[in-house]
């Protein structure tokens, strides 16, 4: 058992040429013990390249897997191989599956169904909004929430996840223990506890460049549904999409305005064919199956209905419902009311959670 | 012996330097002892020929010792006291009652306009000495109760004066104007930005510091000078600290009662902020004592210039040493300051696109955050408004300033009323210990409150700030008792809660 996760945990870091290797050994073309000899002949009949032997040769001299395994357990991360009953099925979908998933949080397994929600690092105000009510959503119908763990959009479907008391699952382009952003280290910690940080590479790896796409495709194929939050049209985003449509996964986007460069790409994906997503309420209930949690009221889903506002709270909240991103100003001139009276009202409400700040000096409703 | 004193300056306060004059036969030379700065030896040309204007031509070897002899002179204005001192030797002049001459000496015996007057009258009026100064000075002078001063507008007057031939003018005191400055700009000037005026109006009405967010265009920097009108007028105190401060760097005085308003560049050094050099200059921060310290483009301050920023922003005065002395200036300033939400400026705008990378947001905001912050009751986002927007808000004007500035004083009165046994004059510096006794909470707001620590998390310190500013606002609407709505406003105005539209 712990030859094999040496193995895999050896070949792992290798990449294609490594799974090459893992392919010839499960077919029988090359046995454990010639693997670890490193028999430069057998392996260049095998099509492995020159520079992947001396690679090869290189970490078994150095001990490379066993260190790595040691750092695994002295960081408390789990190294879950490609054999392993806990490695996630819907992973062998695709063509290169990672051999290991360095796998570092509280959550052992990643349950069949899940709920991906990516896009672009640089959100609008609404597209970030979106993105932390899809994590609570995904929280109060109990599926987990698969994302990248990247600022923006991410960042935020984590976040509504983790503070609504649900699952969620962040994969890395770094190691599982190299927290980038940095500015997510906070979110990163929580995720551990209510979920786990994910990554195939190993220990320490830095995000090189290439390493994100690779991510992409495994946060497509863990995703069995994919929302696609908002993306300009070059983005990771729509790399996952295309991904998640080549695995057959069902790719959803959330319709943005079509004067804003970071919604191009999602809103391209609905005119090819993507379901857009136009009501949360409605889309967690049809596809999840899980009408029983929405019934019973916990949902924030309409937050007002439950709580007695004022005549003058009321008139307001009909305002910004109406149209979102209003200032005190532009309030003032709809409402019969001092400009002070309205400011007392805004901060009533935005403190019971009705409505939100939702740009600078601007205020929207929580739909 | 005649006693003719000058002064020179330790800060604020004027030091007495006592000018003693030798005449003795040989060649000509006029010669100063007793630590003179180059200004100070200077003199000695413009009083050879200020005397000469009046007939008074100087022989043989003068030496002049500035007294005590230990103590740094300063600065132009002995010329006066030096020229007197000469003229009681030579020219037949007679000091008879201990008097202090001040002002800087023109070529052709007319006086000019020095720094310093002010302290040089609280010197006078302590010892009971007649003060003589520059005819440009008095204005400032005449606001010091108690002080018996003469202008002198040349030395050939002056030493009519002393000689008894003729009268000069005195300067009689005047109380300064309580008639409240005029705003500029005032508040009806500015179209919308209401919820902006709300925080102006609590920043002055509890004294708290504040901070604004907000692209550029929206009207940062108007919205803070702004500030200054509704700001209760100076009180007599108050305004004798000011005065000083001003008289001290030479600063003139357009509206007596009007608070000062010191806008800072962000490539202010350290000792520019805070006060030093060799002669202990006081810095902005004590310039805008009593009045805002308006810091523009926050972000781009160097961090040790804002580090140097907290220990009086937390004091109230600063104290400046240096190798020659340390001096205490008052700082109790009401710090404003300002930022763009990102480094292009557009970040939350409804229209222009912000073009900041990721990395380039979170360094910025990085430097947005810190100890500094902490000082900052008050957080405030400020919309740029559309074209659209500002023309629908036409023709609506507001409130005026003068409006505005009646309910922050009698906000401040209440205060002063509840916590001046305890020596504190605003709620902003309630000191932890009193809020928790003082500020009794209704069940209804405790709940609620209770509800929003779980909900954003405060830490102890912001919630002792989200108290403090509460009170302010129920002292707004002169209410004893602090109710929903005022907690609820003064958790709008947390760091998390203004700014939250700018996280991750």
């Amino acid at each position: 058992m712990d030859e094999n996760l040496k193995t895999l945990l050896l070949l792992n870091s290798l990449e294609g040429q490594g799974r090459k290797l893992w392919f010839a050994l499960k077919r029988g073309l090359i046995s454990h013990d010639e693997l670890w000899k490193c028999d430069a002949k057998l392996f260049t009949e095998l099509g492995i390249t020159e520079r992947a032997i001396v690679a090869i040769k290189t970490k078994i001299d150095m001990r490379w897997a066993e260190i790595e395994m040691e750092k695994c357990l002295k960081l408390d991360i789990r190294a879950v191989g490609i054999e392993d009953e806990d490695y996630p099925a819907k992973l062998n979908d695709l063509n290169d599956p990672p051999l290991i998933l360095y796998w570092h949080g509280s959550e052992k397994r990643i349950p069949h169904k899940c709920i991906g929600a990516v896009g672009t690092r640089r959100a609008s105000t609404y597209g970030r909004r979106t993105a932390l009510r899809i994590g609570e959503y995904c929280a109060h119908a109990g599926i987990p929430l698969i994302s990248g763990g990247a600022s923006g959009i991410d960042g935020n479907a984590h976040m509504g996840a983790c503070t609504s008391g649900g699952k969620t699952f962040a994969v890395f382009g770094t190691g599982a223990d190299v927290y980038f952003p940095q500015s997510n280290a906070n979110l990163f910690r929580e995720i551990r506890d209510c979920g786990a940080l994910i990554s195939e590479f190993p220990i320490g790896s830095q995000g090189e460049q290439w390493h994100f796409p690779r991510r992409n495709r495994i946060v497509a194929a863990l995703s069995s549904k994919l929302i696609v939050v908002e993306a300009p049209l070059k983005s990771g985003a729509m790399i996952t999409a295309g991904f998640a449509a080549e695995l057959g996964r069902e790719v959803w986007a959330v319709p943005g305005r079509i004067d804003e460069e970071s919604a191009f790409g999602s809103n391209k994906l609905i005119f090819d064919g993507a379901y857009p997503l136009i009501d949360l309420k409605d889309f967690f209930e049809t596809n999840t199956r899980a009408s029983a949690v929405f019934s019973n009221n916990d949902l924030k889903a309409d937050p007002v209905s439950d709580i007695d506002l004022s005549h003058e709270e009321e008139e307001i909240l009909k305002v910004l419902r109406f149209g979102g991103g209003q200032t005190v100003d532009n309030i003032a001139l709809e409402v019969k009311m001092s400009a002070a009276g309205i400011l007392k009202i805004i901060a009533i409400l935005s403190a019971k959670g009705i409505i939100y700040s939702s740009g600078s000096g601007r205020y929207s409703a929580n739909v | 012996m005649n006693s003719v004193s000058g002064i020179t300056l330790r800060g604020v306060k004027a030091v007495p330097v006592e000018v003693e004059v030798e005449i003795t036969g040989g060649l000509f030379n006029i010669s100063v002892v007793g630590l003179p700065d180059a200004a100070v030896r200077e003199a000695r040309e413009r009083v050879r020929a200020a005397l000469r204007s009046v007939g008074i031509t100087l022989r043989g070897r003068v030496a002049i010792n500035l007294a005590p002899a230990d103590v740094p002179k300063e600065g132009a204005l002995l010329d006066l006291a030096i020229a007197v001192a000469i003229a009681c030797v030579q020219g037949g002049v007679k000091v008879k009652k201990p008097s202090l001459f001040i002002g800087e000496l023109a070529l052709d015996g007319r006086l000019r306009k020095i720094r310093g007057a002010v302290p040089a009258a609280f010197l006078a009026r302590e010892k009971g000495w007649d003060i003589y100064l520059p005819e440009e000075n008095a204005e400032e002078v005449s606001l010091v109760e108690g002080v018996s001063a003469w202008r002198v507008k040349s030395l050939g007057d002056l030493f009519a004066h002393l000689r008894g031939e003729i009268e000069l003018a005195g300067v009689g005191y005047c109380e300064a104007d309580f008639a409240p400055p005029q705003a500029d700009p005032d508040f009806s000037d500015i179209k919308g930005q209401s919820a902006a005026k709300r925080a102006l109006e609590i920043a002055a009405a509890g004294h708290h510091n504040l901070l604004l967010v907000g692209s550029p265009g929206s009207g940062k920097t108007l919205l803070a000078r702004a500030l200054k009108g509704i700001l209760p007028p100076l009180s007599d105190p108050e305004l004798m600290e000011v005065l000083l401060l001003r008289s001290t760097v030479g600063n003139s005085i357009s509206s007596v009662r009007e608070r000062p308003f010191r806008s800072v560049h962000h490539t202010a050094s350290a000792v520019a902020l805070c006060g030093g050099g060799t002669t202990l200059r006081p810095g902005e921060i004590s310039l805008a004592s009593r009045g805002v310290l308006f810091l523009d483009e926050f972000p781009e301050f160097t961090r040790d210039v804002l580090e140097a920023l907290r220990q009086p922003l937390e004091d109230g005065q600063i104290t400046v040493s240096r190798a020659s002395g340390s001096v205490v200036y008052p700082a109790k300033v009401l710090m404003v300051a300002a930022c763009n939400p990102c480094p292009c400026g557009f970040a939350g705008d409804p229209v222009e696109r912000c073009t900041c990378s990721p990395s380039a947001l979170d360094r910025y905001r990085r430097r947005l955050s810190g100890p500094i912050l902490d000082r900052i009751d008050l957080h405030i986002s400020i919309p740029r408004l559309l074209p659209e927007e500002l023309v629908s808000l036409e023709g609506k004007c507001g409130e005026s300033s003068a409006e505005v500035a009646e309910r922050v004083r009698a906000a401040r009165e209440i205060q002063v009323k509840r916590w001046s046994k305890y020596g504190i004059g605003s709620n902003s510096e309630i000191p932890e210990k009193l809020l928790r006794r003082n500020i009794a909470l209704i069940p209804e707001v405790k709940s609620f409150l209770l509800q929003a620590l779980n909900r954003v998390r405060l830490s102890g310190r912001g919630l002792s700030r989200v108290l403090k500013v509460s009170r302010t606002i129920a002292d707004l609407s002169a209410s004893e008792e602090i109710r929903l709505e005022h907690v609820a406003e003064a958790l709008s105005y947390r760091e998390g809660e203004a700014l939250s539209w700018m996280k991750i």
